[in-house]
């Protein structure tokens, strides 16, 4: 596929949904990141205990 | 293409042979240290390998490559003939010679200090001089990547600098800033010692100028695979770059915040207060910002590419693109080991939390994961994508590709995903061999043994794609297509951009005011007072 | 004309702030645990000359292992050398507040102490110090956990932590680990 191939409409067209699905797609990906951060320092950091 | 071709390919071909023989050494130290009996197995044999392993993979390899590909972006990019090519190649030659000197003494057994040196542990000076070497042929190469876009810039006034020619300055000026630690470690310290003229060393100074370089060579090694992301991968997609302008502020961003983050690699140290271990670890909670932006930016790059194909829904787009493309293949995996790498990483930087994990094999599952996973994926799928300019010869066969693809990706996660978990059970880095007869160690093994089968994926993946591109040199096919269609147009192709956008003298004004605020007093006081001093431990001595 | 630049830099900006903000999350857990739960990194800067420390003061044979002060303070100070800890066993109280505190006269060296948050490195030159409390018994390994030349592989220790009815210092307030 060309550069060329890929019209002028046919990327205003494309444009009206874009970014919705990254912001789906990178939402879903740092909310489990956090999530998984979350669940480590809750579950195994920070019952390990104080030190220092 | 004028003088790339040749240069890339010599140097490329020079990374990946490093690479080949590091995967070999790489399986053989996992066997060693699992239950099962290995041959050749000695403390001396294993912490040369260990060192030939990590100076393999983490100076010779990346460097040649980063070179090599830097070559092609000048060239194609910018589409001129490369700036003085007899520098370039008398780089290559210094370069080569460096790491052949490196890997004499390595192999000698005379340098089993690890690619990370720890003074006053002390090698050959030969060791040192190679690495010196081939640090001084990378910054030839930083130098004719200035020169180049300068020259550009002359001859295009007003034009903004193609992206992914100022993304390779941006590396380029970066890794002129990053050497500066271990080139004063070495120049100032270490090579000293191991030519006998210094008896003692400062190590809480030589271990704070070394955490200098530590961190920021890993974005050295990766903005090569984001340079792909930004400007290879949309094109290959069938797509177009969601923002030209976010690409230029992400390698800038990289550039100001790679650097005054060392700290968080010496957050166990007792030389080093709280208060500038906490603001390291704050300015790497921004460092993380831009690759945060990357995974929006290509998944909207993407976005556009799969719906220009037919995809519909929030997420359905996914499927409507051609994963049959290597490059796009490439980058879906190194996305998916950028999560798991990322939450490594997240984990080792958060200040205290660093207590649970620090030199304990989770450590090594991270940048595994994050440099050999998400980074080295990514050279393989820019090397596939440049061979046919390259070579001059059409691509014999994808399916070959995205199979080696594939091993690697499948052999990463079940190499280092049990390392993560025996990481919090305490098994910790740098043996030889592990002693399973004791109980907690025993129950280690089983898990080591999986790791050990990622491991030999993973070296069957590296052999194959040595292969992959052998095949271009019997393809009878000729390539022909111009090298610049590799590139990627953005939504909006930039007329103007501002100069802040466009060259790097304000940034570097930054990078120095931040590692003045950063590092400034963490390396000043040692030289305060009596800094105490220690003996030098030569590991070179003739048994 | 598809949708314009400035809307499009605005969508990364407003991802932008989403990912600062995530980020802040993590700072803000981190500067709780560190401020309420008192976990901190180990940053005790203390110089001590490595050539010398097994001459005198603290760090002498004789005063190493597990000693409670007059005042109560349980410190057990430990030297770690290629490639031994001396002593290879320290004895310490579970549910109280310890002291660890180690040096070198050699290489870098380092510890953990599986199953906790006891974790630093032994540099020539500094004494590192942790202070901790142990909420489990039994006995822990307490590896070298840096590499400190070709006999690392080996180098390890024993932090056997009893019950606090159990931990009985002698008249000068010592405790070793006795043979097992």
């Amino acid at each position: 596929m060309n550069r060329r191939e890929a019209s002028d409409e046919d990327l205003e067209r494309v444009m009206r949904e874009v970014p919705r699905g990254a912001f789906a797609l990178a939402g879903l990906a740092v909310g489990a990141l956090l999530a998984a951060w979350l669940l480590i320092y809750f579950l195994v950091f920070l019952p390990r205990g104080m030190v220092g | 293409m004028t003088h790339a071709r040749q240069l890339t390919f010599a140097h490329l071909w020079l990374a990946f042979l490093a690479f080949a023989v590091a995967l070999v050494l790489g399986v053989w130290q996992m066997w060693a240290r699992s239950p099962l009996p290995a041959p050749f197995v000695t403390a001396s044999t294993y912490f040369s390998a260990v060192t030939a392993h990590g100076t393999a993979m983490a100076y010779v390899m990346p460097v040649f490559m980063i070179m090599g590909f830097g070559y092609y972006v000048a060239e194609t990019a910018l589409d001129r003939p490369l700036p003085a090519p007899r520098w370039a190649w008398s780089a290559f030659a210094l370069g080569l010679a460096g790491a052949l000197m490196a890997t004499v003494t390595i192999f000698s057994g005379r340098a089993a200090v690890l690619f990370t040196f720890y003074p006053p542990l002390t090698a050959s000076v030969f060791f040192y001089l190679g690495l010196v070497m081939v640090v001084a042929a990378s910054w030839i190469w930083c130098v004719l990547m200035m020169v180049a876009m300068a020259q550009w810039k002359r001859a295009n006034p007003g034009r903004p600098v193609p992206l992914a020619m100022f993304a390779t300055v941006a590396n380029a000026v970066m890794w002129l800033w990053t050497t500066i630690g271990v080139a004063a470690e070495l120049l100032f310290q270490v090579i000293p010692a191991a030519l006998g003229l210094k008896a003692q060393l400062d190590v809480g100074l030589s271990r704070t100028l070394f955490s200098w370089t530590l961190h920021a060579i890993v974005y050295f090694w990766l903005i090569p695979s984001y340079i792909a992301f930004y400007t290879m991968v949309p094109q290959a997609a069938g797509g177009r770059l969601y923002s030209d302008t976010m690409g230029r502020l992400t390698f800038i961003l990289f550039l100001i915040y790679s650097l005054p983050v060392g700290l968080h690699h010496l957050l166990m140290d007792p030389q080093q207060s709280n208060a500038f271990k906490f603001l390291q670890v704050a300015l790497t909670a921004l460092v993380s910002v831009p690759t945060l932006l990357t995974v929006f930016t290509i998944g909207a790059s993407l976005e556009i590419a799969g719906r220009l194909r037919g995809g519909r829904g929030l997420l359905g787009w996914i499927g409507a693109l051609p994963w049959d493309r290597p490059l796009v293949l490439a980058t879906g995996l190194a996305f998916l080991m950028l999560g798991f790498g990322g939450f490594g990483g997240l984990v080792n930087m958060s200040y205290g939390m660093n207590a649970m994990v620090h030199n304990t094999s989770w450590v090594t599952a991270h940048f595994h994961l994050i440099f050999g996973g998400t980074v080295v994926i990514m050279y393989f799928a820019i090397a596939y994508a440049i061979w046919p300019a390259v070579t001059g010869r059409a691509a014999p066969s994808l399916a070959a590709q995205r199979l080696q693809l594939w091993l690697w990706f499948a052999g990463m996660l079940v190499m280092t995903l049990p390392w993560h978990y025996l990481g919090l059970l305490g098994q910790w880095r740098r043996v030889a061999t592990f002693n399973y007869a004791d109980p907690i160690i025993a129950g280690w093994g089983p898990w080591v043994v999986v790791s050990l089968i990622g491991g030999v994926i993973l070296l069957g993946s590296g052999l194959l794609f040595v292969l992959n591109l052998l095949q271009f040199n019997v393809s009878r096919e000729p390539h022909a297509a111009a090298p610049g269609e590799l590139y990627a147009s953005a939504v909006h192709p930039p007329a103007r951009v501002p100069a802040a956008l466009n060259g790097f003298r304000l940034w570097n004004a930054l990078v120095l005011v931040l590692m003045i605020l950063a590092y400034g007093y963490p390396i000043a006081q040692f030289f305060v007072g009596d800094s105490p001093q220690a003996l030098v431990h030569r590991v070179d001595e003739r048994r | 004309m598809p949708i314009s630049e400035e809307i499009i830099v605005r969508s990364e900006l407003r991802w932008a702030a989403i990912s600062v903000g995530v980020v802040s999350v993590i700072m803000i857990a981190l500067i709780y645990a560190g401020l309420v739960h008192h976990i901190n990194p180990p940053s005790n800067i203390e110089r001590i000359d490595p050539k010398t420390l097994h001459l005198g003061g603290e760090f002498t044979e004789a005063n190493l292992g597990t000693r409670v002060s007059g005042d109560g303070q349980v410190t057990s100070r430990i030297v770690a050398t290629q490639f031994t800890f001396q002593p290879r066993c320290i004895v310490l109280p579970a549910n109280r507040r310890v002291t660890l505190r180690f040096a070198t006269p050699d290489v870098i060296h380092g510890i953990l102490v599986s199953g906790t948050n006891v974790n630093t490195m032994i540099v020539p030159g500094y004494v590192s110090q942790v202070h901790t409390v142990f909420t489990r018994t039994g006995d822990l390994l307490m590896p070298c956990h840096e590499y400190c030349g070709l006999g690392h592989s080996e180098m390890s220790a024993t932090v056997r932590v009893v019950p606090p009815d159990e931990f009985k210092p002698d008249a000068e307030g010592r405790v070793a680990c006795d043979a097992r």
